[in-house]
C-alpha cells in the first residue's frame, strides 16, 4: 500500500511541468538566503558581494529571472502556443506569473545600486527597514507571489490528484510569503516588544491580510492552519539548524560572545488564529463579505493577542533559554547583554540615536487593533478571491 | 543587513555633538615608529558610520613580512571585545607598502592596533581615529540616471501588471475579457497609478526623514559660550562648555594633550592675527580661562582642540567680537598666569621660514608637501621642540570649512596614542618613537629622539585637501627660546 502511495506521489510530481520546481527552488533559495544572510550579519558581521548567503539569494533571483525570461521569449518569438494560458504584456506573451516574477527580479536589480549608494551615504545597513531594503523586499515578494500565482493557475487547470498535489505546493509557497513578512517584521517582533501596541498593529494587519487571503485562495479545509504550521516549522528548522554551525564575529565592537550562528527570533504562534480563520471560514455561511470579515477579524485579533501576549512572557523567561526556543541565542554580537535583555521594552532608539516611545496596550488601543484587523481581513478576502481565480 | 537594537544608542548619545579632531578633513596621518621600525600610516576615514576606512602603511625597513590592523573600540563605560586583526596586503609594484580596508562599525573613538612583523619580531603602534559621520553624500549623475530608469520600469511595469492581472489573468485560456471588465480595467489602472504614486511620495518623505535624522547626527561643535572678562588688570577669554550632554556628565572628561588640557587657536577674521594659547580649567569643570593676547579689536574665530578619556579628540569652535571697551568686569577672577607656551602673531611680516618647493596652487586630492626651513640672519636656525613637538601648523580654508592642526608626527592626538599604547607598553610613549622634526624615513635618525634640529628644517607629513579654494597655513617653530610664527597662503584647484 505504502509502495503504491509513494509511486503515486512520484508520478504526480513528474506529471506537473518542471519549471514549477524551478520557481519553488528559486523561492526557497531567496527566503533561506535572506534568513542566512541576517544570521550572518548578526554573527559574523562582515560580508561581501559574493558571501555564501548572498550567492544563495542571487541564485534564487537568477533561476527565477532566467526561467521567466526564457518562457516569455520562447512563447513570444518561437512557439506562440507553448502555454495555452498566457497574457500579453507590452507585446510579449507569457503566463501572468512570469511578469510578476520578472518585475521582482528587476526590483532586486534596482535595489543593488540603490543599497550600495545608501551604504556610502548613510553607513552600512543600519537597519532592515530601509528604502533600498524595501525595494529588495518588494522584489522578493513579487518572486514569491509569482510562484504562488503560477501554482494557482496550474491548479485551476489541473484535475484529480494533480489538483490536490498542486494545492499542497501552493500551501508551501504561501508559507514562504508568511516567512518573508516575518523576516521583514523582525525589528518589530522581538519578544521584548510583544507587549507594545506597535507590535500588535503591524503583526495583526499583515498576518490577518495574508492568512485570510490564502484561506480564500485555497481549497483545503485547513489551508490557513497548514500554511501557518509550515511557516512555524520553517522558522523552527532555521532556529535549530543555523546554531549548529560555528562562526565568530569579524567586526567589532563585540559585546556578546558568539561562537555559533545566531538564530532568528521565535516565530509568532500564527497557527492558532489561522485555525480560527479556517473554522470560521467554513462555519459562517453568510454571503455578506464585510460581516464575514468582521467576525473573522475580531476572532483573529483576539486569538492572536491572547496567545502572543502570554507567549511573549514565556519567551522572556528562563524556560525559553534553550536550543528549542533559542531565546538566549537570538541576540547579535553587537548587543550588550544587561538587566533589560529579558524585560519588555516601551522605548527604542533609531539607528541615529533618536529615542522614541512605544505605546502600551490599552482597551482603546485594542479596539483600534480590532478595527484594523477587520479592514485587513476584508482586503485579504478580496485579494484571496482574486488569487483563487487566476487561470493564466 | 541588520544592525539595530542598542548598538547605536549609548554611543550616539555620548558623541552626537562632537566634531572630528580636524574639521572638513577626513584623513589621519601618522609619522613615527613601531618599536624601532619607522613607518608612515595614512587612514582615509569613511565619514559615515558604519563605514570602511582605507589604511595604507609604508614601513621604512626591510624584511617586514606582515602588517596587521585591529580596530579596538574605546568606550566610556563599556567594555567590548575586538574582532580578529585584518592582514594588510602588500601593494603590488611597491616596496614595503601595505594596505587594508577596515570596518568602523560604531560611533566614537577607535584605536587601530597595528602590528608589524619583521622576522620573529613583532612591533606595535597605536593609531587613534574617530569614527563619526561627517558628510552628506550626493548621488552622482550615473547612479541617479540608472535608478530613475529602473524606477520608471518598475512603476509603469507594476501598473501594467496589475491592469493585466485584473483584466486577463482570471479569464479562462482562449477567451477574451468582456466589455465591462475592459472598462473597469481603466479604473483599476487609475487607482493603481494613484496607489503607486502614493508609495513613491511616502517613500520620498521617509527618505527625507532618514536624511534629516542622519544630518542631525553629523558631528557638530560642542556648544560653548565665550566671554571676555576683565578683572581690572587684564582681559581674559573665558570659554564655558554649555552643551547639555557635557554638562550632564554623559561625555567622558578631558585628558591633557602635550600637557595642556586645551589647545586653542584664535584667528582674526582677516587672518592677519593668530594666537596659539592654552586655557586652564577653573574649579568649574565647564569653564576654561586664559589671558587674552594683545590683539586689536575685531572679530575672531576659535579652534579648540580637546582630547577625552576615551581617546576621542575633536575641535570645538566659536566666533566672538573683541572690544577692549566692552568687557565684563569680574573682580573675582584671579590673575591667570600666562602659559609659557602661549604664542601669537600680530600684523608682522615674518620672513624667516621658507616653505620648500611651495607651489602657488595644488590640485585637489594631490599630496601637498609641507617641508620648511628656518633661517636666522641667513644661516639655518637651530630649532628646539615647541610644546613637545618640532613644530606646529594650523591650516584654515578661507571659508573656515576646513581646519587642520598638524605636527611632524601627523594629525593624530598624541594624548590618545599615549593612552592607547599604555595598554600594552606599560608606560608612556617612548620619546624615541616621536617624530619631532621630520620624516620617519630619515636615514640619519636626526628627527627622532632629538632635542634640536640643527639645520633649521622641520617637516610635516604631506596632506591631501579635497575642497578647492584659498587656504592659509601658519607654521610655528621655536628657536633660541623664541616662537616664530609665519603664515603662508596657497590655493587648491580642481
Amino acid at each position: 500500500m505504502e509502495k503504491t502511495s509513494s509511486n503515486n506521489i512520484t508520478e504526480l510530481a513528474k506529471s506537473i511541468p518542471e519549471y514549477i520546481y524551478l520557481f519553488l527552488i528559486a523561492s526557497t533559495a531567496v527566503v533561506v538566503g535572506i534568513e542566512w544572510d541576517i544570521s550572518w550579519h548578526e554573527t559574523i558581521g562582515r560580508d561581501k558581494l559574493l558571501s555564501p548567503p548572498h550567492i544563495v539569494v542571487y541564485l534564487g533571483g537568477i533561476i527565477c529571472g532566467v526561467t521567466c525570461a526564457y518562457m516569455a521569449l520562447r512563447q513570444t518569438f518561437i512557439d506562440v502556443n507553448l502555454y495555452n494560458r498566457y497574457v500579453t504584456f507590452w507585446g510579449f506573451k507569457a503566463p501572468f506569473a512570469c511578469w510578476v516574477c520578472i518585475w521582482g527580479t528587476i526590483a532586486m536589480l534596482t535595489s543593488a545600486p540603490f543599497d550600495d549608494w545608501w551604504h556610502n551615504a548613510y553607513g552600512l545597513d543600519v537597519q532592515i527597514i530601509s528604502p533600498p531594503h524595501l525595494v529588495l523586499a518588494a522584489g522578493f515578494f513579487a518572486i514569491l507571489l509569482g510562484t504562488l500565482l503560477l501554482l494557482i493557475a496550474e491548479k485551476n487547470l489541473a484535475k484529480g490528484n494533480q489538483k490536490y498535489f498542486l494545492e499542497l505546493l501552493f500551501m508551501y509557497s504561501a508559507s514562504l510569503i508568511v516567512v518573508q513578512f516575518a523576516i521583514i517584521l523582525t525589528e518589530y517582533s522581538f519578544a521584548n516588544k510583544q507587549h507594545t501596541y506597535e507590535f500588535y498593529l503591524i503583526s495583526l494587519t499583515i498576518y490577518s491580510f495574508l492568512i485570510v487571503s490564502f484561506r480564500n485562495a485555497a481549497d483545503h479545509k485547513y489551508a490557513a492552519t497548514i500554511i501557518a504550521a509550515l511557516f512555524i516549522l520553517h522558522r523552527l528548522l532555521i532556529i535549530w539548524i543555523l546554531p549548529l554551525f560555528e562562526a565568530e564575529p569579524l567586526l567589532g565592537p563585540i559585546y556578546r560572545d558568539v561562537d555559533h550562528y545566531v538564530a532568528p527570533y521565535f516565530p509568532v504562534l500564527l497557527v492558532i488564529p489561522a485555525l480560527a480563520v479556517d473554522l470560521l471560514h467554513h462555519k459562517i455561511t453568510i454571503s455578506n463579505r464585510i460581516l464575514k470579515a468582521a467576525i473573522i477579524g475580531v476572532c483573529f485579533c483576539i486569538t492572536f493577542f491572547l496567545v502572543q501576549w502570554h507567549f511573549a512572557e514565556f519567551l522572556l523567561s528562563e524556560n525559553a533559554r534553550n536550543w528549542f526556543f533559542a531565546a538566549d541565542n537570538n541576540i547579535p554580537y553587537w548587543v550588550r547583554m544587561g538587566e533589560r535583555s529579558y524585560e519588555f521594552w516601551f522605548q527604542e532608539w533609531t539607528p541615529y540615536g533618536q529615542k522614541s516611545e512605544l505605546k502600551k496596550m490599552t482597551l482603546g488601543n485594542f479596539g483600534l487593533l480590532t478595527i484594523f484587523t477587520i479592514i485587513f481581513s476584508y482586503l485579504g478576502s478580496f485579494f484571496g478571491t482574486w488569487i483563487r481565480q487566476v487561470k493564466r | 543587513m541588520i544592525c539595530t537594537l542598542n548598538k547605536f544608542i549609548l554611543c550616539a548619545i555620548i558623541l552626537s555633538c562632537f566634531l572630528n579632531a580636524d574639521i572638513g578633513h577626513n584623513n589621519v596621518v601618522y609619522e613615527g615608529k613601531a618599536g624601532d621600525i619607522p613607518l608612515r600610516v595614512f587612514v582615509q576615514l569613511p565619514g559615515v558610520v558604519p563605514g570602511l576606512a582605507d589604511i595604507s602603511v609604508r614601513v621604512f625597513a626591510d624584511g617586514v613580512n606582515k602588517v596587521t590592523v585591529q580596530p579596538q573600540k574605546q568606550d566610556k563605560d563599556r567594555k567590548s571585545k575586538s574582532p580578529p586583526a585584518d592582514v594588510a596586503e602588500p601593494v603590488q609594484g611597491e616596496n614595503n607598502l601595505f594596505s587594508a580596508q577596515l570596518w568602523l562599525m560604531d560611533f566614537g573613538s577607535y584605536n587601530l592596533d597595528m602590528k608589524i612583523y619583521q622576522g620573529q619580531r613583532v612591533e606595535r603602534v597605536s593609531i587613534p581615529v574617530n569614527s563619526i559621520a561627517t558628510k552628506v553624500a550626493v548621488m552622482n549623475q550615473a547612479t541617479s540616471s540608472i535608478l530613475w530608469v529602473l524606477l520608471g520600469v518598475l512603476f509603469f511595469g507594476g501598473i501594467n501588471i496589475i491592469r493585466v492581472g485584473y483584466k486577463d489573468s482570471t479569464e479562462p485560456p482562449g477567451t477574451e475579457p468582456g466589455q465591462i471588465k475592459r472598462k473597469r480595467s481603466y479604473i483599476v489602472t487609475a487607482i493603481t497609478l494613484l496607489f503607486f504614486s502614493a508609495i513613491i511620495y511616502g517613500g520620498k518623505n521617509w527618505w527625507d526623514k532618514i536624511d534629516l535624522a542622519y544630518q542631525q547626527n553629523i558631528f557638530q561643535s560642542l556648544e560653548n559660550k565665550v566671554n571676555i572678562l576683565n578683572n581690572g588688570q587684564a582681559d581674559h577669554i573665558s570659554i564655558e562648555i554649555v552643551d547639555e550632554l557635557w554638562v550632564q556628565g554623559r561625555i567622558a572628561d578631558l585628558i591633557p594633550d602635550h600637557g595642556k588640557i586645551m589647545h586653542m587657536y584664535i584667528i582674526s577674521d582677516t587672518y592677519e592675527q593668530l594666537a596659539h594659547i592654552h586655557p586652564t580649567r577653573t574649579d568649574d569643570r565647564n569653564v576654561f580661562i586664559a589671558k587674552m593676547p594683545p590683539f586689536e579689536n575685531g572679530t575672531y574665530h576659535l579652534y579648540m582642540d580637546l582630547t577625552h578619556e576615551t581617546g576621542f579628540s575633536h575641535t570645538m569652535t566659536n566666533t566672538f567680537t573683541y572690544n577692549t571697551e566692552n568687557t565684563i568686569y569680574d573682580p573675582t577672577i584671579l590673575t591667570i598666569e600666562r602659559d609659557p607656551d602661549d604664542s601669537w602673531m600680530l600684523n608682522t611680516n615674518e620672513d624667516r621660514i621658507t616653505w620648500k618647493e611651495k607651489q602657488p596652487a595644488y590640485n585637489a586630492g594631490d599630496d601637498i608637501a609641507l617641508q620648511f626651513k628656518v633661517s636666522n640672519n641667513g644661516t639655518p636656525a637651530v630649532l628646539e621642540p615647541y610644546i613637545s613637538m618640532g613644530g606646529h601648523a594650523a591650516l584654515l580654508k578661507n571659508d573656515r570649512s576646513v581646519f587642520v592642526h598638524l605636527h611632524p608626527v601627523g594629525t593624530i592626538s598624541m594624548a590618545s596614542q599615549e593612552m592607547f599604547q599604555e595598554n600594552y607598553t606599560q608606560g608612556v610613549l617612548d620619546k624615541e618613537d616621536i617624530c619631532f622634526f621630520g620624516f620617519a624615513d630619515d636615514s640619519t635618525g636626526n628627527y627622532f629622539n632629538s632635542n634640536t634640529s640643527p639645520n633649521g628644517e622641520v617637516n610635516f607629513p604631506a596632506i591631501k585637501l579635497g575642497m578647492p579654494g584659498n587656504y592659509a597655513i601658519w607654521v610655528q617653530v621655536k628657536s633660541a627660546g623664541e616662537v616664530i610664527t609665519q603664515k603662508f597662503d596657497f590655493e587648491v584647484i580642481l
